[in-house]
């Protein structure tokens, strides 16, 4: 793996993260909680039965989800930079070989 | 989309979990063995769990004023098979649901079969429906990623419906009233989630065809 393919990962990771934190930091209403709106509506009463124990910071869920989608894309990028290089050197070796072989 | 925590009664959940649990186990099973005997790349693997991390941590906003998260399964579907994707999708809803509060455990089970399972089959059988037709590549991926995003979406207002059926309309009314709050954020979804996954595929050189996405791969 050269160097400046990590660097690019990197760079495409890091990208990502400040574009995933920026998302989850607007405050626009997720589907999910249309839905758990929908539920109360449809059935009066209901109570939810469980809960999380501890709900983080909006700045802390946020952070985590452009870390889950930074690293991730990292981690994406590089593997998807690894398959290739190997497929590029399997292609030289296979040109490079003898006939016969 | 996740249902929140909490959000199905217990009975509900249960089921749920209970339906998820084999294809989590048979698919955990299945990528041992394919790992030990060598007939799943472990680097395509890596790069599909990755990818599935990255779309499912995406929070885009929608047309409506709302917003959602891509599923995330076609890549994982088309790349390394269908029976593979409840694992790394219950990997993805277990990290969510205790790092982030999103989803939860108790509607663990439901949205891993809803996203998991119907979503990664969904679009496994649309792809390999359209290849026996003769579609294109990039046309198989993206109609995937669209099957993935329908399948899901569907699979958990059906969920939704059935534990809150509407008092005059019955599960068929209540469901059709979830199908309405997904779709203005679902729908545009698809489509970014189509192209991610179109433009993924092309950059891993696997010729003409992504091999893994055979029918016995799938199931």
């Amino acid at each position: 793996m050269k160097k400046k393919q990590v660097l690019v990962a990197l760079g495409i990771g890091f990208v990502v993260f400040m574009l995933a934190t920026v998302l989850a930091l607007m405050p626009i209403n997720g589907a999910d909680d249309l839905a758990a709106n929908a539920v109360l509506r449809i059935t009066p009463g209901y109570e939810p039965w469980a809960n999380h124990g501890y709900q983080p910071a909006v700045i802390v869920a946020a952070l985590i989800m452009g870390l889950q989608a930074g690293i991730g894309m990292f981690v994406g990028v590089l593997l998807v930079m690894w398959y290739r290089n190997r497929k590029q050197h399997k292609a030289a070796d296979a040109n490079a070989a003898p006939p016969g072989n | 989309m996740h249902i929140m925590e909490g959000y199905l009664p217990a009975s509900h959940a249960a089921l749920w979990t209970a339906a998820a649990v084999p294809f989590v186990g048979i698919g955990l099973a299945r990528t041992a063995k394919r790992v030990k005997n060598e007939s799943m790349d472990v680097v395509a693997f890596g790069a599909v769990a990755a990818f599935t991390f990255v779309l499912s941590a995406l929070k885009i906003p929608s047309v409506g004023g709302s917003s959602s998260h891509p599923v995330g399964v076609t890549l994982g579907s088309v790349l390394v098979g269908a029976s593979v994707m409840p694992v790394i999708t219950f990997a993805v809803l277990l990290f969510q649901a205790l790092f982030i509060a999103h989803g939860g455990l108790s509607t663990l089970g439901a949205n891993c079969f809803a996203m998991g399972v119907v979503g990664a089959y969904a679009s496994a059988f649309a792809y390999l429906g359209l290849k026996r037709v003769g579609a294109g590549r990039n046309v198989r991926i993206f109609v995937a990623a669209l099957a993935a995003n329908v399948g899901t979406y569907a699979t958990t207002s059906f969920q939704l419906g059935l534990a809150f059926p509407d008092q005059t309309g019955g599960v068929l009314s209540s469901f059709f009233t979830f199908l309405a709050i997904f779709a203005p954020s679902q729908l545009p979804l698809m489509v970014v989630e189509g192209l991610f996954t179109v433009l993924v595929v092309r950059a891993m050189p696997l010729g003409a065809d992504p091999a893994p996405c055979s029918p016995e791969r799938v199931v």
